[in-house]
């Protein structure tokens, strides 16, 4: 049986569709069978990312609603990868064409055939965000150093639990170390102080995200951008749940951590 | 009477009986005339709701709640029979009296005694919340009322929302909006392993977030001094709280 992950941010354009691009074609270089979908109802991007918006046919509507005849007529073959699909989103319907138990299905189905399935999931935190996360069992957290994506974050993860979705792992995007070290921008102490989440991993700022997606080709097949050797090392730690990015010392820690550090405190 | 509402004076104070018959539309315009056209009597009294067996909706229960807080009602507790909307109340830090409603008990809803009559009788198994633990972080969104004294074991995360009639005790950082002696308890503190709120108040007082805030990690304590707020060392010498542990 296959996973089956979330990327979401609540925050919108911070990397949720180029993530899921390049986690995808990463799975896929490793062998991995996977899928991808699109829920970003009205606003589809993925396609693009990958190069593959001129064979789409059918859509994630057509796919829930029975307009085609299996999800396999909606799935798109990536041009790189045998072994890597796309279910686009649908450009021209309504959100609430698809529905969080129709998603749930979707997933349940997909995962006997595949290795991973990726949701790209729209910003937000309203009926795209309950379709992209209704079927999931895993969330891939984006954020970007920045105050007000931390804090969409932070809402998101506390909507993820209120679900029972715990453990939802995090990428930190368009890091920039030098801004960092000058305190210009948010560090990853500051962010896991708040998030307080397992890392998956940190992507730099990097031009070449920008010219790899124009061109619908993920940068985490370039060996020479810096985003693309982050993404790999991503991917590697997402196949393995042990691989952790630590930063802080772990969660469970932390309470008791504080508590008696608090008691030394007031013995002293 | 016969207006699906009966009133009760009780040993928790003012008791209203909500018929389970009424809607909650019914119920929310019944219970705003009663109040309005006995304004004086209903003048800072805090009720205890009796909803008898009435099931509840997700958020019907909050938004029934909020009407009620709008039109300027204090809620002391409740007492229901439905196990759903026990677990609402308890999720919104609202207590629950006794062990379920006294329609189904002792009183029948269309016997009013009168007020001030007793009706609640002592029982030994009642148990008073009169302080509750919550053992999460509250993120952003996330609010956690209580009335009385409220303690979390983890952090208020800048964005979420604790408020309680008593006493905030954050074993955590506390970076959000912290409101203590919310029904004007001035007495009321608020603690926290670091104190850092967007927004303190307590009972009518505001303290906003600036750099005053201490920027070591130590345990501080916030309450009214002649009128305003002031933070001051939390230093804790009770053993009791060692025994939590
Ligand atoms: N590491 C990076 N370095 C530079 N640019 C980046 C990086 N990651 C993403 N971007 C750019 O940021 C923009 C937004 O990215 P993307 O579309 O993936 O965000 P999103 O979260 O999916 O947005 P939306 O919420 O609109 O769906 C794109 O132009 C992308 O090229
Ligand atoms: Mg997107």
């Amino acid at each position: 049986m296959g996973k089956v992950f979330v990327i979401t941010s609540g925050k919108g354009g911070v990397g949720k569709t180029t993530a899921t691009a390049n986690l995808g074609s990463g799975l896929a270089a490793s062998g991995e069978r996977v899928i991808l979908i699109d829920t970003d109802i009205g606003l589809r991007n993925l396609d693009l990312v990958l190069g593959l918006e001129n064979r789409i046919v059918f859509d994630l509507v057509d796919v829930v609603q029975g307009k085609c005849r299996s999800p396999r007529q909606a799935m798109i073959k990536d041009k790189r990868f045998e072994n890597l699909y796309l279910i686009p989103a649908a450009q021209s319907k309504d959100k609430e064409d698809v529905t969080p138990q129709q998603m749930k299905t979707l997933c349940e189905n997909l995962r006997r055939e595949f290795d991973y399935v990726l949701i790209d999931c729209p910003a937000g935190i309203e009926h795209g965000f309950k379709n992209a996360v209704a079927g999931a069992d895993e969330a891939v957290i984006v954020t970007t150093p920045e105050v007000s994506a931390v804090r969409d974050a932070d809402r998101i993860i506390g909507l993820l639990e209120a679900e029972g979705k715990y453990s939802p792992r995090l990428i930190l995007n368009r890091v920039r170390k030098d801004m960092m070290k000058k305190g210009q921008m948010m560090s990853i102490e500051d962010i896991q102080e708040i998030l307080n989440i397992k890392l998956l991993g940190m992507v730099p700022e990097d031009e070449a995200i920008v010219v790899s997606s124009n061109k619908g080709e993920p940068a985490v097949l370039n060996p020479s951008s810096k985003a693309g050797e982050a993404y790999r090392q991503i991917v590697e730690r997402m196949k393995d749940p042990d691989l952790v990015y630590t930063v802080k010392p772990d969660n469970g820690e932390n309470l008791f951590g504080r508590l008696w550090k608090f008691f030394a405190k007031v013995e002293a | 009477m016969g207006d699906g509402i009966v009133v009760k004076g009780g040993r928790e104070g003012l008791t209203l009986i909500l018929s389970p018959e009424l809607s909650l539309q019914e119920l929310s315009t019944v219970l705003q005339e009663k109040l309005l056209k006995e304004s004086t009597f209903f003048q800072n009294a805090e009720l205890v709701l009796d909803f008898g067996a009435r099931p509840f909706q997700e958020k019907e229960f909050s938004a029934f709640l909020g009407i009620l807080h709008s039109a300027g009602i204090r809620i002391k507790g409740i007492l229901s029979d439905n196990p759903i909307t026990k677990l609402m109340a308890k999720e919104a830090g609202i207590e629950l009296i006794g062990n379920g409603s006294i329609m189904s008990s002792r009183v029948r809803i269309d016997h009013p005694v009168k007020s001030g009559g007793k009706i609640l009788k002592e029982k030994p198994e009642e148990v008073h919340a009169s302080a509750l633990f919550v053992r999460k972080t509250l993120r952003s969104g996330q609010l956690q009322h209580f009335n009385g004294d409220l303690t979390i074991l983890g952090d208020v995360n800048p964005g979420a929302e604790v408020s309680a009639a008593g006493n905030i005790v954050v074993f955590g950082s506390l970076r959000g909006i912290a409101h203590a002696g919310i029904r004007g308890d001035q007495t009321a503190v608020v603690a926290a392993l670091e104190l850092k709120p967007t927004q303190l108040r307590i009972a009518d007082c505001i303290a906003r977030s600036s750099e005053e805030w201490n920027e070591d990690h130590v345990p501080e304590m916030a309450k009214i001094e002649r009128g305003s707020i002031v933070i001051e060392p939390y230093a804790l010498k009770h053993k009791v709280l060692r025994s939590l542990l």
